[in-house]
């Protein structure tokens, strides 16, 4: 059944300019705008291994180079290496004559079946065991150079401060200093002695750590073997370049170098509406936990539009609410969207042009402030009618001109005996209803008929309570959304 | 089931032929070598000569399609649905599951076709090669370690099939 949600017949236009279906978008619900994955900010939220599900702090992963100490990956194939048992027979502590079987553990791939013996490393007698970790010949030497690019950018940044006090400390010396008769810096200042720093900060010129350059060979450590150019090359013994840069600290020629490799962690992600800065969607803290502590996904805050029947006569659209509030929908040609977008545009520069008077600027507004600044709902709505406007169209939908009321999500309504309320509606426009589901005829015009792929689209208006209003006492008032949504028909 | 199936295979003495399976054509099965039911052995121009020990598991389709003689050794392992038409077969070999292994390739000891591997390089493989990857990805290498044999599975199947099945009789 995802085929009927994730449908790519049914786009609707996101803030960005970009269309996607309705379930791969969020609606943040302070902007009032559907966002989708390129136009949110992603974030690392945790760190967890795929395999033992364990969540490692990010300073942690930063020190284990991002990588689980428990799971190890095959080097040849890249697939998650199992631990297997064999009893070998070992003389016993206590009297040496005796056999006594002990469980030695090897790690073996269950994809391409290679195992730690045949890079000649020993079996471990403990099951999480100390399998080698790759060493890099060249770390001392790293290390080092990475001190002293440490240092050299610290002793930059120590100069830029004192540069920057130095010009303060002037200005504030000019005036106060011979007022006052600061004697000990103006003293110095008079005398043209440099700034010792000793009336505050005391901070000491950071070091440079010595490092010694390096020094070129002719000759250097991994020459190729002569043998190379006589002997017959056996490509079962030699790595693949992909086998090679994924341990890239040693990148061995030969298979049998092989060792086991650390598996990578993987990233749970949060997401952040790029505007407001409020968070769309957050994972729970638990790794094997699906659930998310928030998720405004727009699958539950926006109607649903789906093809109920895609006959060139007989359109209908079937329109679903799925979020706890109802509403009142309608559907708007794009000329209709345009004429209200431009008198609402105009409506909010005027009263944006009173705002200014308080001198609110852009910048200084946070949240939810910025959001419903008049300023930004103008913007929105230009960037919207844009965007909408630039999409081609070649078909054209008669849609219903009053508004439809689309009742809450009701769980328990399927077990209802009682019919449901007997709402006015245009019989010629509504043929259906149950529940929160709604069928709306409309008639399709063609414009071109040779073309192919048909292609139409309208604006969704709805209304959306703003989020931060939530008290028992007023009764948030909803605000109309517009949402263009362009859909596929087909050959038809 | 017997008087249905004009099969003159010689099963020896010891080997688990269910009566499920399809036998068709020249076959001889050597001593304690299990064949489940739903395997299908036909030798269709060529006779078959499977040795002792293997294990031939459920769908599997082992077909000769050559007038010569196609020769299975011993201790191997045919996993599921797996399709064999290769003429020589040594010892020790795994075939796993949804594998084919092409009438132009010999498999000598110890060769491991993975899942779902094609194989139909016109060469025998080398002692311990190993085919792993899937559809146009197959990769190979030689392993070291040889595969385990498989004699308490064998035991464990010669215990329990019959209980299930229907046994063919030992023909020699």
């Amino acid at each position: 059944m995802t085929h009927l949600f994730k449908s790519e017949k049914v786009q609707y236009l996101c803030t960005c300019g970009s269309l996607k279906p309705l379930c791969r978008t969020f609606f943040c619900r302070h902007c009032l705008a559907l966002k989708c994955g390129d136009c949110v900010f992603h974030e690392v939220d945790i760190l967890y291994c795929s395999n033992c599900l364990e969540n490692v702090p990010p300073g942690e992963a930063r020190v284990k180079k991002n990588q689980c100490s428990e799971c190890f990956e095959c080097p040849v194939c890249d697939q998650l290496l199992l631990t297997r048992a064999t009893n070998i027979q070992v003389p016993s502590t206590e009297d040496p004559s005796k056999l006594v079987p002990k469980k030695m553990f090897y790690l073996v791939c269950g994809f391409c079946r290679w195992t730690t013996r045949e890079a000649g490393l020993p079996d471990q007698p403990s099951a999480t065991g100390s399998w080698p970790d790759s060493d890099n010949a060249n770390s001392a030497r790293v290390a080092a150079l990475l001190e002293h690019y440490r240092s050299l950018a610290q002793l930059d940044k120590f100069e830029k401060e004192q540069k920057r006090q130095l010009k303060r400390r002037s200005n504030y010396l000019s005036f106060t200093a011979d007022k006052y008769s600061l004697s000990a810096l103006a003293a110095r200042k008079r005398s043209g002695l440099p700034f010792s720093g000793s009336l505050g900060m005391k901070k000491e010129t950071p070091q440079i750590y010595k490092v010694e350059s390096a020094v070129a060979f002719e000759e250097t450590d991994d020459m190729l073997d002569p043998e190379i150019f006589t002997k017959v090359l056996n490509l079962s013994f030699v790595t693949t370049i992909d086998q090679r840069i994924r341990q890239s600290e040693r990148q061995p020629v030969k298979s049998e170098d092989l060792i086991p490799i650390h598996k990578f962690l993987s990233v749970r992600r949060s997401q952040r509406c790029r505007f407001c800065e409020h968070n769309l969607s957050k994972p729970e803290y638990n790794p094997s936990s699906i659930k998310f502590k928030i998720h405004l996904g727009a699958f539950y805050h926006v109607p649903d539009v789906i093809i109920f029947r895609n006959s060139r006569d007989d359109m209908q659209l079937r329109l679903c609410n799925r979020s706890q509030y109802p509403t009142h929908v309608r559907l708007l040609s794009l000329d209709q969207f345009s004429s209200i977008a431009h008198s609402k545009i105009e409506e909010l520069e005027s009263s944006f042009g009173e705002a200014e008077k308080e001198k609110k600027s852009s910048s200084s507004m946070v949240g939810h402030e910025l959001c419903e600044s008049p300023a930004t709902q103008a913007a929105n709505f230009r960037s919207c009618l844009t965007n909408a406007l630039k999409e081609k169209v070649n078909a054209f939908f008669q849609l219903p001109s009053e508004q439809i009321l689309l009742p809450a999500r009701d769980d328990l309504a399927e077990y209802e005996l009682t019919a449901p309320q007997n709402l006015k509606d245009d019989p010629k426009a509504v043929l259906w209803r149950k529940g929160n589901k709604v069928v709306v005829s409309t008639p399709l015009t063609v414009l071109d008929d040779e073309l192919e792929e048909k292609r139409a689209g309208f604006v969704f208006e709805f209304g959306a309570v703003r989020a931060g209003f939530e008290t028992k006492e007023v009764q948030p008032q909803p605000t109309n959304v517009y949402i263009p949504v362009f859909i596929s028909l087909g050959k038809i | 089931m017997d008087s249905l199936t004009l099969s003159t295979a010689k099963i020896a003495n010891g080997a688990i032929v269910c009566c499920e399976c399809e036998l068709q054509g020249d076959i001889t099965i050597g001593s304690r070598t299990v064949i489940h039911p739903r395997a299908k052995i036909i030798a269709l121009l060529g006779p078959i000569i499977i040795g002792e020990n293997n294990i031939i598991e459920e769908q599997v389709q082992i077909i000769n399609n050559c007038e010569d003689a196609m020769v299975i050794g011993n201790n191997n392992v045919f996993e599921v649905d797996c399709r064999v038409e290769s003429k020589k077969i040594g010892d020790n070999n795994i075939v796993e599951s949804k594998a084919f292994v092409g009438r132009q390739t010999s498999l000598s000891n110890g060769c491991v076709i993975g899942a779902k591997c094609e194989v139909l390089v016109h060469e025998t493989l080398q002692e311990g090669s190993l085919f792993y990857g899937s559809g146009p990805d197959v990769k190979r290498r030689v392993q070291s370690d040889k595969p385990s044999a498989q004699g308490a599975q064998i035991e464990f199947l010669s215990k329990v099939l019959p209980n299930y099945h229907r046994i063919r009789k030992p023909l020699v």
